[in-house]
């Protein structure tokens, strides 16, 4: 991984680049000049390095407050005759879609590119989702890349093709090629360093008239796809087994059929372009086939419209016998459809498929794991120590429990989603698209008709407030829903690697830009606010609970710099325990600190049974020293 | 020796003391038999008793003595090969007949089945060879089942009392006990055991001791050969607890421990009506009036119960007086609905029992006690669900239950001849002689005055008070001085925390410290130091003294919303409620309400307020309702009566008699109260569980005092 890789100028020199760095790259050799981004895993890393390429190219990257917006901006820089990137995450597409669907009909000019990674298993996602349907649904044509070198080449040729059809192209990676790293020979640079004036000529309009045209687009893709060979055929060319994979699974297929010893006897076709299909060359690659296997991530897309082609062509192709996720054969552990697969996955399938018996293959995942030194211990998702939502959510269940009328907290995605479990005591209980907790708020806020008394709370990031929640305010002002938002002010976008945000004092380049101040602007939609200090326990706790009656809507800003920040900065405090004080056992239902209020840096000294700080871990916040019963903790200023 | 009606008084005592402790004692019994290496089963109804019996004893043949758990458990449908040894069973199944309370018929007819197996020999005769049967089937089966008379939970051992030998020989020959007893069967020492046996033998054998009283403690064992250890050495290998619940939890739940205190003697059952028409089968499995009972609250069957006939002779038949009809009704009396049956866990109970219903008087014992517990505007909840299994917020709260005349057992030694007033030495009207403290004071600023001597003469370090302006929420403080109290004197009529501040206090290093408190914090206070089982931080040793103020109800933290609103805003200086309403005086006038227009805000747990004049406390003060210039004064310890003697005679406080013909209005005012709670208790559906009043107690607030 490095990012001075892709910046480097030197055609064909080879070097490691992640999946993410491929597409940077790509975009650079291309010539796209304008990127513009939503942070949002597992993607964020590619308009941050744009961003840090700015000036050694002449790009222009910016983060927008989202998704939306910048696909919109993007599309502007194509329709100016600049070529644009936008680079999302299937939750952003979702946000993004009003506009894209419009913009296949209106189609653009200079290439735009638009960078999906879908995140299968869902590692820092909170759903599984297979933006393949949306972009099939915009009517977008999708490529897939297995390997890095792959993401590279597939993001060029998707800007020759969008130029080609004068509509936007989507370049979907999954987790695991955005961020594993191989090899990449490296194009020129040329192409970017040629000036462009950007200028507006043709009005570009988005009407129903232009569906015949879009279609027709569509078809000609399926033509470009045969003339550019945008599939790959591997194997004995008389097989009549064939694995139809696309992105990693390719290799997932053709590493389990060696295994199984398989490889002389089932072919493997890699399709490189997964929406519209190739359906020319398809009639011909498939003619002898009898069986078909798919191996894809997340849904089974490609599955899908192949058994719908092959029944369309059921005349010329005979009928196939298809295994795949739909009847069961190609399943995670957890089923058909969940979670990603792997060469474990596929050795067990294709064994089933093929009538053998489960291998007991040494190089087995698992096997490897185990021999590493047994699994694992099980671990919850934590906050990290000094983290401020800790202290908020404390504050927030306290004042709740306070309260007493069965109170409750709805929540959004970012790190305080982790809310909903044990880190954030369970205090969280929803969790579905950015800012959707405040409109769940308004409208249960808005239930009083309905005998509806419970007080109401959603929590919201400060970047999420940018993204989402002013238009969810000013609703709720209009419409007078009564609950309280917080907003968790960490000053900057935590989840996703720290990006800037409109409220931050610098840009995606780093340039120093006039910072927006979240107070004013909700001061200005005439709703109250007030700021507290997350590590002030009570203060905080005593805040909600006077607002939380008031009527209408109402806002508390909790803001303290986020902890990672703050760790990498020299420690201000020194936090320790008397344990000559400390009680210890005794203390709530056992160490309060370490077991209740669970930050990592409060544990529990084995030998005396007593609370310790771990010193590596603490980062000086000192909450816990306001928590414990016992004044046992001690905050030591300036050491 | 004790004569036979000691002997039930004993027992009787001793159960009550034990089954109200039946949580902790059961933990510990359980603890204790698995560290002596039994295996104990915990079993919640017969079904899962008898496979968890079936599971150790798989196809084998078992020998089983009499026992009546092991029959509720139905253990003939899942074991195949059952072999009797106690001697009516044993002929009863030579008879072909498994009639669960053994053979029935005469000597004559027992004979006869045994001549039909053992040949035509004399009664003496056939008796050897029973004998030798038995043993023969005793040696040679490799599992016993018996049941247990008591459970020590302090050793672990399980005691036996019997009359022919055959529990013993299973509990010894077998290599894997089984015994099966309800968790009633639990008692904390081996005395408690004793006194079963004793009373079993008084009672059924009428002698004064058994013939076979055994206590085994885990499996036989012995290190004496090289100090290596070695498992089943006589006596069995393994041994299996199985504790039965079926139903037990839930009567005691209902304040039905006639459950625990019956120790099956089934001498109830010789005139029992139901057993006569029922031919032996009322009950069953488990026979008798128990049997009904746990079947109802098992599985919800009150046809046993229904088959009781009314007639009471158990009632004259059992030496414990228990009668089954009466506990068939108070079963059936669904006052309320059941708890929890985790009561052991004091969190649990304190949010179920406490906190959820609203029966919280915000006293603030358990917030200083517990840092998960907090109070805000006068009521607290918990901020973090506690793991604990034992804890002492429920067990010092004063909506916790309170076994009022054991309150009165453990503060005063006695229980009580006024059912009004409750235990005390002397009724005065009183009034400081500090001009200040009468003058800031409520009415003669006993308390206060009363405060600042204990100060002053280095008896106590700090008082515990209750300070606020008047129209605000009030707060908890520690006051040192005389200047301090003179800033707290005054009542609020809220529920402030006050207690919150106690622990803290003692744990900065205060040592002895008074507690001024509404009556609700006085028992909070005295639970917490009257705990049977006390934890090291609690504040128990540093409270020096206690004065209770009287306390008819307190108002929500709402009140003072209204407060503000009806005065417009304007300072408020004073409150009062003298007899007739609300007094409030600002700085722009005085305003009065009715009583009926603040009623709204009355705490409702008030309305469950058994103790309007602080019964516990060293001394409690309230209006004299007549003189404002008076306070009446009630000094119920020695502690008071010293404090209230040394400040008078130093010319702190100045005492008169309490009229006479006022003491009847006093005691009628608080009767009230109490009757009006009781009254609830027999009828309503949202009594709280708290209150414990023996018969005595019962009648005597209702009968009207003395
Ligand atoms: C809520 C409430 C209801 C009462 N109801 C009655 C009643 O119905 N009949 C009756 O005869 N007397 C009642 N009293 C008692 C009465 O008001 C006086 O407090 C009592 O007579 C003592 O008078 P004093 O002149 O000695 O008071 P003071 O010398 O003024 O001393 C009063 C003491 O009580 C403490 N205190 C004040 N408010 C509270 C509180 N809310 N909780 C705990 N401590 C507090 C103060 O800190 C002070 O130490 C009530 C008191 C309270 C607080
Ligand atoms: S909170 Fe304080 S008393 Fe409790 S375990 Fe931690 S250091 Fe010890
Ligand atoms: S009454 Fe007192 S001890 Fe009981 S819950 Fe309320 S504050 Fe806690
Ligand atoms: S009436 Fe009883 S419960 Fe209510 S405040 Fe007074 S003493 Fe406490």
């Amino acid at each position: 991984m490095s990012i001075a890789n892709v910046k480097l100028e030197a055609p064909g020199k080879k070097v490691m680049l992640t999946g993410n760095e491929a597409v940077a790259r790509g975009a650079i050799e291309a010539g796209m000049k304008y990127a513009a981004s939503y942070p949002g895993s597992p993607t964020s890393e590619v308009l941050q390095i744009l961003a840090s390429a700015t000036s050694q190219f002449g790009l222009y990257a910016e983060w927008s407050s989202n998704e939306k917006v910048a696909s919109e901006a993007a599309a502007a820089a194509s329709f100016a005759g600049v070529r644009s990137l936008t680079i999302l995450k299937p939750d952003g597409m979702n946000v993004a879609l009003d506009f894209l669907t419009s913009l296949a009909y209106s189609g653009v000019n200079a290439g735009m590119v638009i960078m999906v990674g879908d995140d299968p298993s869902a590692h820092s996602s909170i759903k599984e989702e297979d933006s393949r349907h949306l972009s099939k649904l915009s009517r977008l044509p999708i490529l897939e890349p297995v390997n890095s070198q792959e993401a590279k080449d597939l993001t060029t040729k998707a800007f020759e093709l969008s130029e080609a059809l004068k509509l936007p192209v989507v370049v979907r990676l999954v987790t695991r090629v955005c961020h594993a790293t191989s090899l990449v020979s490296l194009g020129d640079t040329e192409h970017i360093k040629e000036p462009v004036k950007a200028a507006y000529t043709e009005p570009i309009l988005c009407f129903p008239q232009a569906h015949p045209e879009l279609e027709q687009k569509i078809r000609k893709i399926a033509q470009w796809a045969s003339e550019q060979h945008m599939w790959e055929y591997l194997g004995p060319k008389d097989a009549s087994s064939l694995v139809i994979a696309s992105g990693p699974c390719t290799l997932y297929a053709k590493e389990a059929l060696e295994v199984l010893g398989l490889h002389n006897e089932v072919a493997v076709l890699s399709l490189k372009m997964t929406w519209p299909l190739p359906e020319d060359d398809l009639v011909n690659l498939l003619k002898d086939k009898k069986e078909i296997i798919f191996a894809e991530e997340i849904d089974p897309f490609i599955e899908e419209n192949i058994t719908s082609f092959a029944a369309y062509h059921a005349e010329d192709l005979g009928v196939f016998k298809f295994y795949g996720k739909r009847n069961g054969y190609i399943k995670s552990p957890l089923g058909a459809g969940i979670g990603e697969l792997n060469t474990d996955i596929m050795i067990d399938s294709l064994a089933e498929i093929k009538g053998l018996g489960r291998p007991d293959f040494c190089g087995r995942t698992a096997n490897c794991l185990g021999s590493v030194g047994g699994s694992l211990p099980e671990r919850d998702r934590a906050f990290c120590p000094g983290c401020p939502h800790r202290a908020s959510y404390w504050a927030l269940k306290s004042a709740l429990a306070l309260e007493g009328n069965d109170g409750f907290v709805l929540g959004d995605i970012g790190c305080y989603a982790m809310g909903r479990g044990r880190t954030g005591y369970y205090t969280v209980k929803s969790v579905h698209s950015m800012g959707s907790g405040i409109g769940i708020a308004h409208g249960f806020g808005t239930l009083q008709k309905f005998d509806f008394t419970q007080p109401i709370i959603a929590v919201v990031g400060d970047s999420t407030f940018y993204h989402a929640v002013i238009p969810a305010l000013v609703n709720a002002k209009h419409n007078n829903g009564k609950f309280l938002c917080v907003i968790l002010d960490n000053s900057t976008t935590a989840m996703t690697g720290h990006q800037p945000h409109p409220g931050s004092s610098l840009d995606a380049r780093g340039i120093e830009v006039p910072a927006l101040n979240m107070e004013e602007i909700i001061s200005g939609l005439d709703i109250n606010v007030v700021v507290t200090d997350p590590y002030d326990i009570n203060t905080t706790r005593d805040m909600v609970l006077e607002l939380l009656p008031q009527p209408g809507p109402k806002v508390l800003i909790l803001r303290r710099e986020c902890s990672l920040v703050v760790s990498k900065k020299e420690k201000p405090r020194r936090v320790s325990v008397d344990q000559e004080k400390c009680v210890g056992k005794d203390c709530g239902c056992n160490n309060l600190c370490s077991r209740a209020f669970g930050c990592p840096a409060n544990i529990i000294d084995l030998e005396t049974g007593k609370g310790r700080i771990d010193e590596a871990l603490c980062v000086g916040c000192g909450v816990c020293a306001s928590l414990c019963p016992a004044g046992a903790i001690t905050v030591e200023e300036g050491v | 020796m004790l004569n036979s009606s000691e002997l039930v008084e004993t027992y009787r005592e001793r159960y009550d003391e034990m089954w109200r402790e039946f949580g902790r004692l059961e933990k510990l019994a359980v603890n204790r038999l698995k560290e002596k290496g039994c295996c104990v089963h915990i079993a919640d109804g017969a079904t899962e008793a008898a496979s968890i019996v079936q599971g150790i004893v798989g196809a084998e043949s078992v020998v089983k003595s009499h026992s009546a758990t092991v029959t509720e458990i139905n253990i003939n449908t899942v074991l195949s090969d059952i072999r009797e040894t106690e001697i009516s069973e044993y002929i009863a199944q030579l008879e072909g007949n498994n009639a669960i309370s053994g053979f029935r018929g005469d000597v004559a007819a027992a004979s006869q089945i045994l001549n039909e197996r053992y040949g035509s020999l004399p009664i003496k005769d056939l008796s050897i060879l029973v004998r030798q049967d038995i043993r023969r089937i005793m040696t040679n089966c490799r599992c016993g089942i018996t049941g247990i008379n008591a459970i020590v939970a302090e050793t672990g051992s399980l005691f036996f009392f019997e009359t022919q030998g055959n529990v013993r020989g299973i509990a010894n020959l077998a290599d894997v006990h089984i015994a099966v007893a309800g968790i009633d069967k639990i008692v904390e020492t081996t005395d408690d055991a004793l006194l079963v046996g004793r009373f079993l033998a008084d009672q059924c054998l009428h002698k004064s001791v058994g013939n076979y009283l055994s206590f085994n403690t885990g499996p036989s064992q012995t290190g004496d050969v090289e100090g290596v250890l070695v498992k089943g050495m006589h006596g069995p290998r393994e041994v299996h607890v199985v504790l039965l619940d079926n139903g037990r939890r839930k009567a005691l739940r209902r304040r039905l421990p006639e459950v625990f205190a019956c120790m099956d003697c089934r001498l109830c059952l010789n005139d029992c009506h139901a057993f006569a028409t029922s031919k032996g089968r009322y009950g069953s499995p488990r026979i008798g009036g128990k049997g009904a009972l746990l079947a109802y609250f098992a599985t919800g069957d009150s046809s046993g119960m229904e088959e009781c006939s009314n007639c009471g002779n158990c009632a004259r038949t059992c030496p414990l007086g228990i009668s089954w009809p009466d506990v068939f009704e108070r079963a059936g009396q669904s006052k309320k609905e059941w708890i929890s049956m985790e009561h052991e866990q004091s969190s649990k109970r304190l949010q179920q029992e406490v906190m959820t219903p609203g029966w919280c008087t915000s006293c603030g014992m358990c917030v200083g006690i517990c840092p998960y517990i907090k109070n805000y505007k006068e009521s607290s909840a918990f901020i973090h669900q506690c793991q604990l299994d034992e804890g002492n917020c429920y067990a010092v709260c004063p909506r916790g239950e309170t076994a009022w005349s054991q309150m009165d057992q453990k503060i005063f030694g006695r229980s009580r001849e006024d059912h009004a007033l409750g235990n005390f030495e002397n009724l005065y009207f009183a009034r400081a002689t500090d001009k200040m403290f009468a003058e800031k004071g409520q009415y003669a600023g006993v308390t206060s005055a009363l405060l600042g001597y204990a100060i002053n003469k280095g008896q106590i370090d700090g008082a515990i008070v209750t300070d606020g302006k008047p129209g605000k929420l009030p707060e908890p403080k520690l006051a040192r001085t005389r200047g301090d109290l003179l800033a707290a004197a005054g009542s609020k009529y809220s529920a402030a925390p006050t207690l919150s501040l106690l622990n803290q206090a003692a744990k900065e290093g205060f040592n002895r410290l008074a507690v001024v408190g509404r009556p609700c914090q006085v028992l909070a206070v005295k639970k917490m130091q009257s705990l049977t089982d006390k934890r090291e931080e609690l504040p128990v040793e540093k409270v020096a003294l206690t004065i209770g103020l009287f306390c008819f109800w307190s108002l929500t933290a709402d009140f003072y919303q209204f407060l503000l609103q009806k005065t417009n805003n304007e300072e408020i200086q004073s409150l009062d409620i003298p007899v007739d309403g609300m007094v409030v005086k600002t700085n722009k006038g005085e305003y009065k309400w009715p009583i009926d227009e603040i009623r709204s805000f009355i705490r409702p747990t008030c309305e469950q307020c058994f103790d309007p004049t602080s019964e516990f406390a060293d001394v409690s003060v309230g209006a004299t309702e007549f003189d404002n210039n008076w306070n009446t004064l009630i000094v119920r310890t020695d502690r008071g009566k010293e404090l209230v003697k040394n400040a008078v005679s130093e010319g702190v406080l100045e005492v008169k008699e309490y009229p006479h013909d006022r003491i009847p209005l006093l005691r009628q005012a608080v009767l009230n109260k109490k009757q009006r709670v009781l009254k609830q208790t027999s009828g309503g559906d949202s009594v709280p569980s708290y209150l414990m009043l023996n018969e005595a107690y019962r009648k005597g607030v209702l009968e009207g005092g003395n």
